[in-house]
């Protein structure tokens, strides 16, 4: 089947009449010109040459037979030899055209069936016969013809060598069958168009897997958004819970503050000094849980108000934040480092809270007979488009093995009487940096000092 | 009794107590009248029910309003005393432990005067009850209507 055989072939069915003629012509010619004069040698007698040539033209014809004989049984047994080849490749050809799994058309430009295999009506329900007399308009969905003439003609333009697309084609029963198409033409020997050569391979079953996975994304997106919705609804009430407790707290322990404060103004000649450092006590720690809900309220009221992004200098919310944090703590010498920080969108008044959190924590947790040693700087992480922002101190440090603990709600480090606080400042900067789509971590060395961290994404869109 | 100072809506017995001492202490006010959720708060303003037929009614100078009331809540209270011709030009001062920004905004939405979340701190506590009083009792100059309906 291929070409150049072919044109072997050619040439030798062309030239072998010619080759035969030659190769007798100039055997003959010789043995004309020298076998009468080889024979002169050997006699003289006329009798005796007379009969000698008699034999020598008998003898040149049987020769001359078996070199004719011997020629063109070479050349047939080649011509031979080539078709024997070429009717076993086409048997492979059309085994492999019907026994192939997938659908194979041949048809001419104007939708011609010219061949079609088995599985090809198989695949639409028809028999050979019917599918005979149903033309492409029959077969393909009609949303799916104008695209496909399209691409032929390109083919046949030689814009495209071949093409694969996805069509619909419509069987017996009307049921839609999804079908992954490869075209192309077959060229004959000299490269020009002959027919369409299609394949086609039945892949409903793959779409259908499709489509129930689509199905199936969908519905568990729906699952996913009321799950949230729940989540949210929960979250909304353990917000409002804490909210109510926190508010319906205050009402009693204002009860005790005022009544022991009461005790003490109006009734300090009943009361030993004894009962008067109890009252005491009583008043100081109704205060410290005054405080604990305040934090408290003001923590849940923290998830429940809206952000407000906006871009602005990091630089300048800082130099604010560091005067106000040294105007509280006016009593200690800091010593503040500060690098350009640059822009930054968020929310500026809660990034402030995150900032007065960290950089008071940075200075309250000082070590005796040691000023505190601030430094603030910030890096660009260009691979997370990000900018982590670094506070380092020369405080107490904390041991890392509970810094798990560092950022939850009311957990402490460090006892009160060390320093006090009610553990709810760092939990603020989480749940701050968070609601930013950062992240907040630390580093530490006990008796050496702390570095907290805290990343803000670069495009921070509103949410 | 010819006229009233403050009237006090309060539904909790000892932050009543606690503010009615509070103004005693800073010498602010003796003429006070305590009434313990919003619909009594109504009827006191309106002469109704147990008030229908008490002589001794007066406007109030100031009234100190809770919002977290059973019956009727403060919100509702202050509603209907700036409803009414008689009662919305008293001042009103909005006295809860409610920090919420929702409750702050509806109230001054509603026409209070003031808002002021109650200290847990008993000394604060006090001082604010007590310049709460001092600025509605002595600094504020309220219109001529409401001063000559007191005297």
């Amino acid at each position: 089947m291929q070409p150049k055989n072919s044109n072997r072939i050619d040439a030798i069915i062309k030239r072998s009449p010619l080759v035969i003629a030659g190769v007798y012509l100039i055997f003959s010619s010789i043995w004309i010109v020298y076998s009468d004069s080889w024979v002169l040698n050997f006699y003289d007698e006329p009798e005796a040459i007379t009969k000698i040539q008699t034999y020598k033209g008998w003898f040149f014809v049987s020769l001359s037979s078996i070199v004719i004989y011997l020629l063109i049984l070479s050349s047939n047994q080649t011509i031979l030899k080539y078709f024997k080849n070429k009717l076993r490749v086409e048997n492979i050809y059309e085994a492999t055209f019907d026994q192939a799994a997938v659908g194979i058309v041949h048809h001419d430009e104007k939708y011609n069936w010219m061949r079609f295999n088995e599985k090809f009506s198989d695949m639409l329900q028809y028999s050979k016969s019917e599918l005979m007399n149903l033309s492409i308009e029959d077969l393909v969905h009609p949303d799916d013809l104008d695209y496909g003439k399209e691409l032929d003609q390109k083919v046949l333009d030689g814009e495209l060598n071949s093409y694969q697309i996805e069509k619909r084609y419509r069987r017996k029963d009307d049921s839609i069958m999804h079908v992954l198409l490869s075209k192309t033409i077959a060229k004959d020997t000299d490269n020009q168009y002959m027919f369409f050569v299609s394949v086609l391979k039945d892949i409903t079953y793959l779409k259908q897997i499709e489509s129930k996975l689509e199905d199936f994304n969908s519905q568990l997106e729906l699952q996913v958004e009321e799950r949230t919705k729940q989540l949210e609804a929960i979250n909304d009430e353990l917000e409002s819970f804490s909210y109510s407790v926190s508010h319906d707290l205050r009402s009693p322990l204002r009860a005790i503050s005022g009544y022991s404060n009461l005790l003490i103004e109006d009734h300090q000649d009943v009361i030993n000094s004894e009962g008067k450092e109890f009252l005491d006590i009583i008043k100081s720690e109704v205060s410290r849980m005054g405080h604990l809900i305040d934090d408290l309220l003001a923590f849940s009221k923290l998830s429940r108000t809206g952000m407000q992004f906006v871009e602005f200098s990091m630089d300048d919310l800082v130099q604010k934040c560091i005067e106000e944090v040294t105007r509280v703590s006016s009593n200690k010498v800091v010593h503040f480092d500060v690098d350009k920080l640059g822009i930054v969108n968020g929310d500026p008044n809660l990034l402030k809270q995150v900032w007065i959190n960290l950089l008071s924590n940075a200075v309250k947790y000082h070590r005796k007979n040691v000023h505190p040693e601030i430094k603030i700087s910030s890096i660009e992480d260009v691979e997370n488009q990000q900018i982590i922002y670094t506070i380092k101190d020369n405080g107490v440090g904390f041991d890392m093995k509970y810094s798990d603990k560092l950022f939850g709600v009311f957990q402490r480090l460090h006892s009160d009487a060390e320093f006090e606080g009610t553990g709810i400042g760092l939990a603020l900067v989480k749940r701050i940096i968070n609601r930013h789509k950062g992240e907040v971590w630390a580093e530490s060395e006990p008796g050496v000092g702390s570095v907290f961290y805290f990343s803000i994404p670069n495009k921070n869109k509103h949410n | 009794m010819a006229q009233l100072d403050i009237l006090l809506c309060e539904d909790n017995k000892l932050d009543a107590d606690l503010t009615i001492r509070a103004l005693k202490k800073h010498n602010v006010t003796n003429n006070i009248v305590w009434v313990k959720d919003g619909e009594e708060t109504l009827d006191y303003l309106f002469r109704r029910g147990q008030y229908s037929n008490s002589s001794a009614i007066h406007t109030p100078k100031v009234i100190l309003l809770d919002l977290k009331m059973p019956k009727i809540d403060g919100l509702t209270v202050l509603k209907e005393i700036r409803a009414h011709e008689d009662t919305k030009i008293i001042p009103v001062v909005i006295m809860t432990s409610s920090q919420e920004e929702s409750d702050i905004a509806e109230s001054y939405d509603l026409g209070a005067n003031s808002y002021i979340v109650k200290p847990v701190d008993f000394q604060k506590f006090m001082d604010s009850v007590a310049e709460v009083g001092l600025y509605w009792m002595l600094h504020n100059r309220p219109p001529k209507t409401l001063k000559s309906e007191n005297s």
